[in-house]
């Protein structure tokens, strides 16, 4: 099996917390989250991501506001709530920690 | 040169080439299919549906105002298909097409099937509910006949196919087994992706399976006319019925009298006929 298909119940899972660092890092459209993963490992599509960003809305981490544009209709534009921010960081913690763990095990 | 389909996607509108709208109505109505029981159902389709419009929107300009079929095809192939987020499915079991809806069901009836169909609509076995029956009537010390007489009067007796299928709440119509095996069809399609080897073999298997379960599903229509219990079923029940009968004459007075009154008036009838008989 090749890696990538080892890996791909790690990236399916990675998902959502990769999605709210991007929307951290500068609040955005469904478009441009999807054009932060494209070209990496995480690249996804408007299937996957809606959904997803739909769960997130749901469990209150992230917020939309409609945002008019010139060249077409209204469109979402998603940022992190505050308890978004905090479940981030809480993440991010554990990420660093795992990491560290699997660079340590059998060494 | 071929037919264009006018769809509205988000409140726009485009002309779609026929094949082009026939790909992205599948993809849709896949799409609801995957989302159903999710609470943002609505709204997911909603924003997959806006996304689609702003795809198509790139494909048309001020000297082509067409979505080719090959271009639809494109971009449902860009959107993916639509994963529920792992929430579990609200209801699992029935269809979503067809209500569960309580009917007398006679096959395999003791009086009047009021207790067979209450058993199918719950999906238990009727001895349990028969048992049931008979405690309650030796509670009520008989009031319950009244119950069950109501039943036997309000609740429908499922005679066509279609009620017989609603009462077990079964899928019936052609359009709720196509929703059925059209769900199928999508995970199918994210399993196999381009490993066509695979897929005909699992395809042949299938049909192979398919064709074995048609022929026990004809073979046991054939043999499940009745839908009664089983003879050692039959002798407990009628056991238990009469230790119940038995326990409620000798203990509830009201019961008692009921029974008392019960078996003068089957008396007086049986007296009336063999007199006029002997009156021949």
């Amino acid at each position: 099996m090749e890696p990538a298909e080892r890996f791909s119940g790690i990236r399916k899972g990675l998902l959502e917390f990769l999605t709210l660092k991007v929307i951290n890092a500068k609040p955005a459209y469904a478009a441009d989250i999807l054009a932060a993963f494209s070209g990496t490992s995480f690249a996804t599509q408007e299937g996957t991501l809606y959904p997803l960003l739909s769960k997130l809305r749901r469990d209150q981490l992230v917020d939309y506001e409609w945002q008019e544009s010139e060249a077409g209709p209204p469109r979402k534009y998603y940022r992190l709530t505050a308890k978004g921010k905090k479940e981030l960081a809480s993440v991010e913690a554990y990420w660093k920690d795992i990491i560290k763990e699997v660079a340590d095990l059998g060494s | 040169m071929n037919t264009v389909t006018t769809i509205n996607l988000a409140g726009t509108a485009f002309q779609v080439e026929d094949p082009g709208y026939q790909a992205l109505k599948k993809y849709l109505d896949d799409a609801r299919a995957s989302l159903a029981g999710n609470p943002d159902e609505t709204e997911i389709l909603g924003d997959i549906e806006r996304a689609i419009a702003d795809k198509c929107r790139g494909y048309v300009s001020a000297h082509k105002n067409v979505i080719t079929t090959s271009e639809a095809e494109t971009i449902v192939k860009e959107m993916g298909p639509v994963t529920s987020d792992g929430e579990p499915a609200k209801d699992a079991s029935p269809a979503s097409g067809t209500p569960k809806r309580l009917y007398r069901v006679v096959e395999g009836e003791w009086i009047a099937g009021v207790a067979n169909g209450i058993a199918v609509y719950f999906d238990v076995d009727v001895m349990l509910v028969r048992i049931l029956f008979i405690l309650l009537l030796a509670l009520t010390g008989g009031g319950f006949v009244f119950a069950y007489i109501l039943g036997w009067i309000f609740i429908p007796v499922a005679e066509t196919s279609r009620q017989k299928a609603a009462a077990s709440g079964e899928p019936f119509n052609a359009q709720e087994i196509v929703d059925r095996v059209r769900a199928e069809y999508a995970r199918v399609e994210t399993k196999y992706g381009p490993d066509l080897k695979r897929w005909k073999r699992d395809l042949k298997q299938q049909h192979a399976d398919h064709l074995r379960y048609k022929h026990k599903e004809h073979m046991r229509r054939i043999h499940a006319r009745r839908r009664g219990p089983s003879a050692l079923g039959e002798l407990i029940g009628i056991v238990v019925f009469s230790f119940f009968a038995w326990y409620g004459y000798h203990h509830f007075p009201a019961f008692h009298d009921f029974l008392d009154a019960a078996w003068n008036l089957f008396n007086r009838i049986v007296d009336t006929i063999t007199n006029a008989i002997a009156n021949q």
